[in-house]
Formats: structure tokens, C-alpha cells, sequence
């Protein structure tokens, strides 16, 4: 009530003039003052990112990565690795005899992960049968394109982030206005992504995905629905050497709990992104 | 003349995952038998998605057969220092892999000997390449064992 009164005992134009202070250029300047602090904590993300294959001599790897260098590993069974790797029993056995360890415990995670609608189309799978995709990147996923074994490039902007990816020469954009970019409708082999920062992660969530098949570790591919979804998570590490990278696939037609993978990536300020010269292999199998 | 030999080996892989979308080698050749082949370059192509490597293979009666071989993706072998002068025509090689399904000559390659003793790696990580990284990652555990 005081605060109003304030208002009545002005002139009129005075109060006015402070009225509109109070109502559109405070809050436009707090608002301004949201973006300028969540820019000064958003993490940098800026830059080229690589993957173990493209770099296995980087002493910043840490031997899990190394074991993952692929297309990463299962966070489950990532964890599980480093569990074995840090325990002193196991200074003297091999990395391989690790692996396999790590994989048993994967066999075992997939029989809570995979539905029997997926284990029916895995047993229905025929290697010699799957189509090689001859230089056409449509049927291959989200997953394999931000975990094949090639470079990365991030560029943020206060509306969106862009990441480009050497495999395919593809390239996303990641809104971070959900309300401005809803999803139009029409599925896409990258599909429709939205995100937002938590503290030093982005996080990224993406529908309208096209269904492609999927690798799981120590198992046979799959084949994801037309419902299947994804969160992404890029977390810059404390000294900003590295991304750590989590995508979670979330489809109940094939899984019955998310499917978590990850891989860590490396910041390569001195690299490029290289032009992927794709040739056609038809007519040599 | 040349002498083409082939040694055949069945083991067992582990189960790491080995499905790439643009392309799974088990769809093309098969994955648990391991063949050796002699032969000398005739091209060499560092491109994606796979590098091809193209030889002749004289057999035993004289006849030359044109062999075709695919190793790792041309990104991933860049960075390691190939070029495409890496294997010149005229090379005369050792290389192994896996054979085709369709019992053409065809390999994913694992390794490639040279006259020289030379072992040049460059294969399809998937799979073909695992055994070689983690010998690689044992000897790196060791050193930082040791530093440590």
C-alpha cells in the first residue's frame, strides 16, 4: 500500500514516468541481466572436440576411454570399467580380460534393457542382408552420428548452438527458445532439438527422429522406433579440457529403461573440421 | 612370380559391438575367419567411408587376379599420418583380413606387411582393430604404472 500511495502523492507526470520505470524498463533490465549472468555461467563449449581414434596419444585420455574408443560405451558399463581399472587386484590383468569382464556385466544390463519386441527383431536380424548405405546418410542415426569416431565442432550462440560434425559433413542447430522453434511435425534423420544449460552441462532433448538402426553394446542391432527420443548432455569438465557426452535414448518399444551411452571428447583448439569425401562403394561387394 | 598364399584361421571374437549404420562389415564379409593374401598395389584410395586399397594377386597357374581391400575410415587414418601415397602402386604386400561372403576377392583388412618388415595397420576399427588397441592399452597401462 505505502509502495502505491508513493504513486498518488507524485504529480502526475512524475509518477508516470515512474510508473513506467517500474513496469517496463526494470524488468527488461533484470531480464537482460538473467541472459548477461547465464552467459557468464554457461559453460564454453566453443571449439573442436575429438574422439579417441582421432587422437589415442593425447595423454588426457584416461584408459576407459581408451577401452571405449569407438563409439564410446554404455554409461553403465563405463563405470563399471573404471571400477576395475582403479582396483589394485587388477594392476596385472589385461585391459582384455577387463573388457570382457565389462561386457559380461553389459550382457547382463541388456536383459533388464531390451524388450521382447527387440530381442525378437534382433534374432530376426541377418548381417548379410543389412543394406550399406553407399554414401547416403539417411538411415543412419542420431546416435552413430554424434558417436562416430570423428571430430566435433561446437559454436553457442544466445539462441541456439550449432554443432557440426565431420562425419557427413552434417550439421545441427540446438534451440534454446523451445517456445519460438516448437517441432513442426515432420521427422528428420537428426530430428528437432531443443536445449538449455544446467550449470556447466548442456542439455539437449530431440524428437522427430526418423527410425535407424542402433548398436548396443554386445548386442546385435536394432532397429528404433518411430517414437524413440534423446537427451543429450555435454558436460565441460572442471578445467575445460573435456566434454563428456551422454546420450540417453529413450524408446519403449525396444527398451525398457533409457539407454544411456557415453564417450568423453577432447579439446583440440589447433584442429579443423576436414571435409568428409565420401565415395560410393557400389558394384566392388 | 609371385606366390599367393592364403592361411586360415578361426577364432573366436569378443562381443564388442560391431554395427556401424553407414556399414557393417559382418554384412559384407565374414567375421570370425582371418586370410592372408601376396600381391602388389595398383591404387590406393584415402576416402570415406572406408579406404580401399586395390592389388593384384598372381596365383599359382599365373592368372592375376584384381583384389580389393577396405581399412578404417580415411578421417581416422589421416590423423594417424596416411596419405595417399602411403601405399604406392608397385608395393608388393603381405595384407590379411577378413574374407568376403560371397567368396570374392575381397578382404577388410587387419594388417599389411611390407618387404621390409614393415607392418602397416590401418583397419576397420570395428571389430578387426580391437585386439591391437588394447595390446596398445596394455602397454600404456604399464607405463603410467610405472611413472606412478
Amino acid at each position: 500500500m505505502k509502495f502505491i500511495n508513493c504513486f498518488v502523492r507524485q504529480q502526475r507526470p512524475v509518477a508516470l514516468a515512474r510508473l513506467f520505470t517500474v513496469l517496463v524498463l526494470l524488468p527488461g533490465f533484470f531480464a537482460n541481466n538473467a541472459v548477461a549472468a547465464e552467459k557468464d555461467t554457461r559453460p564454453d563449449l566453443n571449439g573442436v572436440w575429438v574422439p579417441v581414434l582421432v587422437s589415442f596419444d593425447d595423454p588426457r585420455w584416461r584408459i576407459a576411454d581408451l577401452v571405449c574408443a569407438r563409439t564410446g560405451c554404455s554409461l553403465g558399463g563405463f563405470n563399471y570399467l573404471q571400477e576395475l581399472l582403479q582396483d589394485p587386484e587388477n594392476k596385472n590383468r589385461r585391459t582384455k580380460e577387463l573388457l570382457v569382464e565389462m561386457e559380461a556385466y553389459q550382457e547382463k544390463f541388456n536383459e533388464k534393457l531390451l524388450t521382447s519386441k527387440a530381442r525378437q527383431s534382433q534374432a530376426d536380424f541377418d548381417p548379410s542382408q543389412e543394406a550399406s548405405l553407399d554414401c547416403q546418410p539417411d538411415g543412419d542415426g542420431l546416435r552413430h552420428q554424434a558417436l562416430a569416431p570423428l571430430p566435433t565442432e561446437i559454436e553457442q550462440h544466445d539462441d541456439r548452438v550449432i554443432v557440426r560434425y565431420e562425419y557427413w559433413n552434417a550439421e545441427r542447430v540446438i534451440y534454446l527458445d523451445a517456445n519460438s522453434h516448437p517441432f513442426a511435425g515432420e521427422s528428420s534423420r537428426l530430428g528437432h532439438s531443443v536445449g538449455h544449460y544446467e550449470g556447466s552441462t548442456l542439455v539437449v532433448e530431440t524428437t522427430g527422429l526418423l527410425p535407424s538402426m542402433t548398436g548396443i553394446p554386445t548386442s546385435e542391432p536394432i532397429m528404433l522406433s518411430a517414437n524413440a527420443t534423446a537427451v543429450e548432455q555435454f558436460k565441460l569438465s572442471d578445467d575445460g579440457e573435456a566434454l563428456d557426452f551422454i546420450m540417453e535414448i529413450i524408446d519403449p518399444d525396444n527398451f525398457n529403461l533409457p539407454y544411456q551411452n557415453y564417450r568423453r571428447m577432447l579439446k583440440a583448439p589447433d584442429w579443423e573440421l576436414d571435409t568428409f569425401v565420401c565415395e560410393s562403394i557400389t558394384g566392388e561387394y | 612370380m609371385l606366390k599367393r598364399n592364403i592361411y586360415t584361421l578361426v577364432f573366436t571374437l569378443c562381443a564388442m559391438s560391431s554395427v556401424q549404420g553407414h556399414h557393417n562389415p559382418a554384412s559384407h564379409y565374414v567375421i570370425d575367419k582371418m586370410v592372408t593374401v601376396e600381391g602388389i598395389v595398383t591404387q590406393f584410395r584415402l576416402i570415406n567411408p572406408h579406404v580401399r586399397l586395390y592389388f593384384d594377386v598372381t596365383g599359382e597357374n599365373g592368372e592375376v587376379t584384381s583384389w580389393f581391400a577396405e581399412g578404417n575410415a580415411a578421417g581416422v587414418l589421416k590423423r594417424k599420418g596416411w596419405t595417399t601415397d602411403s601405399l604406392k602402386p608397385g608395393t608388393h604386400i603381405k595384407i590379411s583380413g577378413y574374407p568376403a561372403r560371397d567368396g570374392g576377392p575381397k578382404l577388410d583388412w587387419k594388417l599389411i606387411e611390407l618387404d621390409d618388415g614393415t607392418v602397416m595397420r590401418g583397419g576397420n576399427t570395428v571389430g578387426i582393430e580391437q585386439d591391437l588397441l588394447l595390446d596398445d592399452i596394455d602397454k600404456r597401462r604399464q607405463l603410467e604404472d610405472e611413472e606412478s
